[in-house]
């Protein structure tokens, strides 16, 4: 009698919870969310009356987008440039001494450590000394950006070229195959899942590592331009130029993924 | 020695496809292969049984040129083991497969015919093309799918493709059923007897299982422990059709009682 009942009561239900639940697109969620957050802290600074150079309202941070524009994109290039630089060079670097590790177990030895330590130093610590040695230029902004780059894809970058099975190398080795073929064909295909962890991470700290470098001695770009809004009080401004920044390393994040998700199987 | 090269000539219907004399496997300190000699004829499907430590796989590495012999020697097809792999007289089938996670079943068939110094394909290549290799291991319509998306048992029927593609005189099998269940096991046993009398290629076919061992074989090369050492072989005298069923005859539960002692007394 009571299994009757159950029988009974469960046919409903799949029903019933198709139509309570509310299908929203995958992107909906954190668009309200974020929608919510600038709205408290719109009402939250004008109900307390927080002066507009302490912290300024989200509609202030608007307002100076639209009215310093010209500035905003004339200070974007250049930290576009180098931090792009600094991406291309410091993975590349990364990737082909990988390779070569992957290949030498003793120049892996030998420099590994190296690369470590040279990890360990604060990039804060160091962009002054580059910034010495390359002078106020793009370059020493480069080499920082590509500094910051370099140890993630380093790590990953070996671990992924060694991720390759030993039956996969056996096999390599059975069809007579070349270091190069092995390479190529095994070794960089089966690291792609790796490099791209790399690379993300890489794509936003090189745009970090450029604007370490402009605050240290520049004339423009986004970092001197932080510098230069913080020292005359010019928040909306300052904030307007972190807006900036965060959206270049963010188009450089979705790029990445984009040729991911195009290249990875 | 010369007796003794007579009274195993009489397998040796054809030419000699490995001859092993006297080899010793070293890793190290441990020995794991030991005074080991054996011959095997063109065209011969052998199996290899034996406990665990035995040097099974490490007999078939040291015929494939993965490990090389600190004593002794060895030849496939009259040449070292390096001529015979650079000449691609020797196709290996893995225990997992080992296909390339990025390459589809066809993409992976082909790889051979992509790789080596020459490349096979001035040597010997299949007359079957990837795809009908594909086709004739029962994959027709599956080429263009992913290794993660086939079962265990379709991911080593394409190994066995990829295999055949340079038209091996000699195909290696390290326990390639080992990790699949038993019924997609049986199939793959029928077939791999199949694919050798189509194709006429000598097999080593290294196994755990005994019925696996008798059913495959013409003869069971039955390896000892610690060290790795020839303990016996034993003619399976079981008609060349064999179908399944005959697993359940008397002469093939006679066979298996027989492997099954001698590995007991390893």
């Amino acid at each position: 009698m009571s299994y009757a009942k159950n029988m009974t009561s469960n046919v409903g239900k799949p029903m019933l919870k198709s139509k309570n639940s509310i299908s929203l697109p995958a992107w909906a969620a954190p668009i309200v969310v974020v929608i919510a957050l600038l709205t408290i802290w719109q009402v939250g600074v004008k109900a307390f009356g927080v002066p507009t150079f302490i912290a300024p309202a989200p509609s202030d941070v608007a307002v100076a987008i639209a009215t310093e524009y010209p500035i905003l994109i004339r200070n974007f290039w250049p930290t576009f440039i180098e931090s792009i630089m600094g991406f291309f060079i410091g993975n590349s670097v990364a990737v082909l001494l990988a390779i070569i590790f992957v290949h030498h177990k003793k120049v892996e030895k030998a420099f590994f450590p190296i690369a470590v330590f040279v990890n360990t130093i604060p990039i804060l610590a160091v962009a002054p000394i580059l910034v010495l040695i390359f002078g106020n230029g793009l370059t020493a902004k480069v080499v920082i950006s590509a500094l910051i780059c370099f140890f993630p894809t380093l790590v990953n970058m070996v671990k992924g070229l060694e991720s390759v099975g030993k039956d996969a190398l056996d096999l390599g080795h059975v069809l007579s195959a070349t270091q190069n073929e092995i390479l190529w064909k095994i070794r960089i295909p089966a690291s792609l899942p790796y490099m791209f962890a790399a690379l993300k991470i890489a794509a936003t700290t090189c745009v970090v590592g450029a604007i370490v470098g402009e605050w240290v001695g520049a004339d423009v770009g986004l970092g001197a331009l932080i510098i230069d809004a913080t020292h005359n009080f010019r928040a909306p401004l300052l904030y307007a130029t972190v807006f900036a920044s965060s959206m270049l390393a963010v188009t450089f994040f979705g790029t990445v993924t984009y040729i991911e998700k195009h290249i990875v199987k | 020695m010369s007796a003794l090269k007579e009274v195993s000539s009489e397998y040796l219907r054809n030419d000699v496809a490995i001859d092993i004399e006297n080899a010793f496997v070293d890793f190290g300190e441990l020995n794991v292969l030991n005074n080991v000699s054996l011959s095997i004829g063109e065209g011969e499907f052998v199996t290899i049984l034996g406990p665990s430590g035995c040097g099974k796989s490490t007999l078939l590495r040291v015929v494939s040129d993965l490990v090389s012999t600190s004593e002794g020697s060895v030849s496939v097809f009259g040449k070292s083991p390096e001529a015979a792999r650079r000449d691609r007289d020797i196709a290996f089938v893995f225990q997992d497969a080992a296909l390339l996670p990025w390459r589809t079943a066809i993409e992976n068939v082909k790889l051979p015919l992509e790789m080596g110094i020459k490349g096979c394909e001035n040597l010997h290549v299949n007359e079957k093309s990837p795809e009908e290799l594909l086709e004739m291991v029962g994959l027709a319509g599956r080429e263009h799918a992913l290794p993660h998306e086939l079962s265990g048992g379709m991911r080593q029927r394409v190994a066995i493709a990829r295999a055949l593609v340079c038209k091996p005189k000699l195909l290696l099998m390290d326990e390639p059923f080992g990790a699949l269940d038993e019924i997609t096991r049986d199939r793959l046993n029928e077939e791999i007897r199949r694919i050798w009398k189509e194709t006429g290629t000598t097999i080593l076919f290294v196994t755990h299982s005994v019925p696996e061992a008798a059913f495959l074989g013409q003869r069971v090369l039955m390896l000892e422990a610690h060290p790795g050492r020839v303990k016996d072989f034993v003619d399976v005298d079981l008609p060349d059709d064999r179908s399944l069923s005959d697993r359940d005859t008397t002469e093939f539960l006679k066979i298996s009682s027989k492997l099954r002692k001698l590995l007991e007394a390893c």
